[in-house]
């Protein structure tokens, strides 16, 4: 039995997370503490560094410098010697796979069908039994409303539901913690409810562990247990939703939020 | 001089014989190229910057230099160094390296339609780099392909005359056999031509067939 009173790894732990493309900051030295559990929504402009702090969580980018641990375990790297040095893609993907990641341009395989694509991880990485990961995909694409729309290919779907089978596809492989990348951003404006109903749901009935860059304010105010506001590569404020969104104590996130919410939410 | 005709038939055996050798080695050598174009492609988008930089050399390299050439180095060279093939084989050989140079890049054309976002969903779901290759972007990439790479190999199929110079006796070869004994070239040469243009024909109306049916996708 552990001790009670040594608290569990937090889900990442950042530090001096640094990422710049050629003379360009986008990220700049973040720190970064994320329990278990928690929700977290990333509001900021375009440019501020959202989503390129998803991907270099989700190993899409390379860092330049610092380190990020998830549930206790270094990503991409190793300590060796007192310090830390680039991990095996072996290593690396070990770690990585605590994660998924839902993309604004969803990014379904086209030549498969929405199970299929729901299926295709649990069976070849994870050599998950055929039978099992159909029935497990089937009960996902359920979750997200699609079970009718199983053996459709996402060229006949809609965006809103190829969104879905995307969020049903990241969480078949079961991550601890899922990345939302600005996952409306390329709906109509119509069907950007029922993907943010998903997300609510998911939230309401899982303990996973979420990071959402999302430009729709009312949702990262609701669905979320902590708001981060970004600027410039680095996080301005983070606090509680009710806070950013009713009295934010700095004035740069008050700004922002005026120029986007005008007359409010 | 007059074209004789009972001669062309009396030969006609003989030059399909060839022509069986020349089809043969156009096969083996498009087997060939196929794979190697397609290796050659998939280490051009290797990790290590001098794997890369060593496959474009070595494309660079054989589409720059004649087809011949590189048969006569792996005929008359090659052996020098102790490395001696059956002549056949190193026909085929030549052809599918030839070959295999310039597929790669259709290969590579196709790989890299692709798009982006494909890589980074399979990324995401922890899929290790071979299985992404297999299972996600090449039955992407290859069906477009399809057609160019039929192109190369009738391109192929035109270019095997060259084995005739190392004694291959394809339909080439096996015609100029026949002109050096009976000292006629008119007959034995218009039929390698029109058998070439009958086959080549052929081969474009396939991939025309091809074309249609993967552009419908």
């Amino acid at each position: 039995m552990l001790p009670a009173n040594i608290p569990p790894s937090p889900a990442l732990r950042l530090r001096g997370v640094s990422k710049a493309f050629g003379s360009l900051t986008i990220l700049d030295k973040l720190d970064l503490d994320v329990a278990p559990g928690e929700r977290i929504s990333i509001i900021g402009r375009s440019g501020s560094g959202k989503t390129t702090l998803l991907r270099v969580l989700m190993t899409l980018e390379k860092l330049d410098a610092g380190s990020i641990e998830v549930f206790g375990r270094y990503l991409g790297q190793r300590p060796e010697g007192g310090r830390l040095v680039p991990a095996t893609p072996e290593e690396t993907r070990a770690v990585r796979g605590d994660i998924g990641m839902v993309f604004q341009q969803f990014n379904l395989f086209p030549h498969r069908t929405a199970i299929e694509n729901v299926i295709e991880a649990p069976i070849h990485v994870k050599k998950m039994g055929s039978k099992e990961a159909r029935d497990m995909g089937m009960a996902l694409l359920c979750t997200v409303g699609l079970a009718d729309k199983a053996d459709h290919y996402p060229r006949q779907l809609s965006g809103g539901q190829q969104q879905r089978v995307a969020i049903a596809r990241a969480l078949a492989m079961q991550p601890r913690i899922i990345l939302f990348d600005e996952v409306t951003s390329a709906l109509d404006p119509e069907r950007v409810d029922e993907v943010l109903s998903v997300i609510q749901g998911l939230a309401q009935e899982s303990t996973i562990t979420m990071l959402i860059v999302t430009h729709e304010m009312r949702f990262a105010r609701d669905v979320a247990t902590r708001t981060i506001f970004m600027e410039e590569g680095l996080i301005v404020e983070d606090d509680a939703p009710a806070v950013i969104f009713g009295k934010p104590n700095k004035a740069r996130t008050q700004s922002f939020l005026q120029s986007v919410l005008g007359r409010g939410l | 001089m007059n074209f004789d005709l009972t001669y062309l038939l009396q030969i006609a055996p003989l030059l399909l014989k060839g022509a069986v050798v020349t089809v043969q080695a156009t096969v083996l050598g498009t087997l060939l190229a196929a794979v190697l174009g397609l290796l050659l492609a998939i280490l051009n988008r290797s990790r290590l910057r001098i794997v890369r930089y060593a496959t474009t050399a070595v494309v660079l390299f054989i589409r720059n230099t004649p087809l011949l050439i590189q048969l006569f180095f792996l005929f008359y060279i090659l052996p020098q160094f102790g490395i001696a093939l059956p002549t056949y084989l190193t026909g085929v050989i030549a052809l599918g390296i030839h070959y295999a140079a310039y597929m790669s890049e259709v290969y590579r054309a196709g790989i890299t339609a692709v798009p982006r976002g494909q890589w980074e969903a399979a990324h995401a779901l922890n899929m290790p780099r071979a299985l992404v290759w297999r299972r996600i972007i090449l039955p992407q990439a290859l069906p477009p392909i399809i057609p160019p790479l039929g192109n190369y190999a009738i391109a192929m199929f035109k270019d095997t005359p060259v084995l005739a110079t190392i004694g291959i006796l394809e339909m080439l070869g096996v015609a100029l056999a026949e002109a050096n004994r009976s000292y006629r070239y008119y007959e034995p040469l218009t039929m390698v031509g029109i058998l070439f243009l009958i086959f080549s024909l052929f081969s474009a109306v396939a991939v025309r067939l091809l074309e249609k049916r993967y552009a419908a996708r």
